[in-house]
């Protein structure tokens, strides 16, 4: 049946209408963990409302088989953890790194990983400010990033299971992960925590042979290979002993895998991006990005996901459809939005996002097969997206502007979060001879019609 | 002939224009815009073609184009004053500080968190000294020695406001303080993107004395069209 139904993003009740039309076959087909019993997770998006979410109502989703498998297994994340569970498996935290420890953690049989940190989504998704407040209660105050909502959601326990591991990042990492993983601590967790060292350029006084760069042209200390491959050792260590093995060719398999995963998504952004007209939306096209650091907890059914993802957007680019209008204005954005109903706003008025700057930069690189995995994994995280300077983070979005791929700017702006509240101006100056638009992201149900007007207004500048 | 409107929250203009205003209306628009705007449509009839702006841009029927204030006030500001280079807007919501180049918006930035930069921050202040609007007006026009007023905070600035006045401050003194405090925080938002000359100041702002005397004494030259709430209106007749 999806053969026949042209490219549109449609609401909930449409997707309900249409999902009646499933047949059982289908399905019964995907499952998460393999499961055919109880891993069954294509369902329409409005059963989610059920768990709360309800900005699902507001949202526009595609309308393809490809979106109804990333929504369901995206939104059934909570439930496939507490599964995991109860069927013996062992839950772990990653934090902070965003797309590194996992690639450790999947190395190991029953291990799943998680970002407890990605529920800085959930206030929105379920409008919401029940984190939130429970956040300041446990005393991060409400000037603080949205990730705050982790925290609570490690306090009420109903979110996720408690993990059998946590690995945190500090150092060079983001600042509110890092406080509130201090604060997790407190409340009873068992926290392993890797420094991130600070990727900086070569200076002019610095011996040339102490540096070294990546394949993506960021130069850094020679010395902090060894040092990244030594913290992802002990994230090893910590594994082995906690789950009685470890075998380092389950570690290169397991980099195979993500590599895989990337270079599907590096594909689907290439096609997206190059396609006449935007063959999916933006906030899927995030959800995709964001699969990167972990494939959701289950890299093999998300990697199956993200081929049939890949699958839509090609045939769509191939003949010319898509999801948005031909005068579309591309544009850039800059550092996630945690509100995702602002990316359908964005495209409502006349948006096209072709470009991303999601602070995951590491998650998107290929890690190399062919040498000590945990030197390849150092390696591959130089490229982050938050451990060096502004300059470094913005380059890849000048060279698509010099490449006249992208006519404007739109930077999201977290209220409080540490690294937007310096970086929002910095960027905008590094940026100043583009049109560029900075944003603050409000809080749960805060999209007003004046921050409507300011996108507006900001694409018929661009027209 | 083209009806353009501007649904704003304090007031909907509207004009009738063909090239020049033919006919103008100015309604209140408290929370019931669609009556202001069924009543700006029944005051300027004889029109083929409807454009309109404004918050409200999207509940006008029958509108062959709708476009944000941003782009409607570059546009009338052409209109009006050809060579602006920035336009200043003071509205009840929000503030606006649009810059332009060859007439067309190069870059904007809007107040809309905080009441402290709009007009709302000088009717709020009018409300706690008991003054209407034009007397307001009238008072800071007559000012020797404008006073500070150092709080940005609207709450803030009351309090400070009512010290002044217990310590025996000239009332005129004082609400020139209120306008120079405003306009401050304009220059402040306006810095972001720069405001060159010549300069258009726009919206009910131009209406007040006192508001422009301080525009003029932070800003230097400052144009008032002759129709300064008009602008957006015009802009979006000259849209279609």
């Amino acid at each position: 049946m999806f053969e026949d139904i042209a490219p549109a993003k449609i609401g909930l009740e449409e997707w309900s209408r249409q999902f009646a039309c499933v047949s059982d076959d289908l399905i019964r087909r995907y499952t998460y963990y393999g499961n055919n019993e109880w891993g069954i997770y294509l369902s329409p998006p409005a059963t989610f409302m059920v768990y709360g979410a309800r900005e699902l109502k507001k949202l526009k989703y595609d309308n393809s088989l490809a979106a109804l498998r990333l929504w369901g297994f995206t939104f059934n994340e909570s439930e496939r953890l507490f599964r995991a569970r109860q069927n013996g498996m062992r839950v772990i935290a990653t934090m902070g790194d965003l797309g590194t420890v996992p690639v450790i953690v999947m190395a190991f049989p029953s291990c799943i990983p998680f970002y407890p940190d990605c529920t800085w989504w959930t206030p929105f998704f379920n409008e919401s400010t029940v984190l939130l407040d429970k956040a300041s209660e446990l005393g991060v105050p409400e000037a603080s990033c949205f990730v705050r909502s982790s925290l609570a959601a490690f306090y009420k326990r109903a979110y996720f299971p408690k993990p059998e591991a946590l690995f945190a990042s500090t150092g060079a990492s983001c600042d509110d992960y890092s406080a509130l993983m201090q604060m997790v601590q407190d409340l009873g967790h068992d926290l392993t925590w890797l420094e991130i060292p600070y990727r900086r350029q070569r200076h002019e006084e610095d011996d040339p042979e102490e540096f070294c760069g990546t394949e993506q042209g960021y130069q850094y200390a020679a010395r902090f290979d060894n040092y990244l491959a030594n913290e992802y050792r002990r994230v090893w260590d910590k594994m082995r002993a906690l789950t009685g093995n470890g075998d380092t060719a389950e570690l290169k398999r397991s980099i195979r895998k993500a590599n895989r995963l990337r270079r599907l998504v590096a594909k689907i952004k290439k096609t997206a991006g190059q396609a006449s007209v935007a063959p999916f939306p933006a906030l899927e096209m995030m959800v995709v990005e964001f699969g990167n650091l972990y494939g959701y907890g289950d890299i093999d059914e998300w990697t199956d996901i993200v081929e049939m993802v890949h699958n839509t957007v090609s045939e769509r680019a191939a003949k010319g459809t898509g999801v948005l209008g031909p005068d579309a204005v591309p544009i850039a954005w800059i550092t996630p939005t945690a509100d995702p109903l602002l990316l359908n706003v964005a495209e409502n008025l006349g948006a096209r996002i072709v470009e991303t700057e999601y602070v995951i930069n590491q998650a998107h690189v290929e890690i190399d097969e062919n040498i000590d995995p945990f030197l390849a994994l150092a390696r591959s995280f130089m490229n982050a997206s938050l451990i060096g300077s502004t300059s470094e983070r913005v380059r890849r979005i000048r060279d698509s502007v010099n490449q006249g791929r992208i006519k404007g700017v739109i930077i999201s702006n977290m209220l409080g979060c540490s690294h937007c509240a310096m970086e929002t101006r910095l960027i905008e100056e590094k940026l100043k001879d583009l049109p560029v638009l900075s944003i603050d992201v409000p809080a749960p149900m805060g999209i007003t019609e004046q921050l409507r007007t300011r996108i507006s207004a900001f694409m018929e500048t661009l027209r | 002939m083209v009806l353009g409107l501007d649904v704003g929250s304090s007031y909907t203009k509207g004009v009738l224009f063909d090239g020049t205003i033919v006919r103008k209306t100015l309604i209140r628009t408290s929370f019931k815009p669609r009556q202001a705007i069924e009543q700006a449509q029944q005051e300027l009839q004889g029109y083929a073609r409807m454009a309109a702006t404004g918050y409200g841009r999207e509940l006008v029927a029958g509108a062959e184009k709708t476009i944000t204030e941003i782009t409607a006030f570059a546009r009338g500001a052409s209109y009006f004053e050809p060579s602006v280079r920035t336009i200043i807007d003071i509205g009840g919501q929000d503030s606006k500080v649009i810059k332009l180049k060859d007439g067309h918006v190069d870059r904007f930035v809007m107040n809309d968190r905080c009441a402290a930069g709009t007009g709302n921050f000088i009717e709020k202040i009018a409300q706690a000294l008991s003054l209407s609007m034009p007397e307001f007006g009238e008072l800071a026009v007559n000012a020797g020695r404008a006073e500070t007023i150092d709080s940005l905070c609207v709450v803030m600035a009351e309090t400070e406001i009512l010290s002044l006045v217990g310590e025996g401050k000239r009332l005129e003194d004082i609400v020139a303080g209120v306008c120079d405090a405003l306009v401050r925080r304009i220059d402040g938002i306006g810095s972001q993107i720069g405001i060159e000359e010549p300069i258009l100041f726009c919206g009910g702002g131009p209406l007040n004395p006192g508001l422009v005397k301080s525009m003029k004494r932070v800003f230097g030259n400052v144009l008032i069209p002759a129709d300064p709430q008009f602008v957006g209106a015009v802009g979006a007749a000259l849209s279609v």
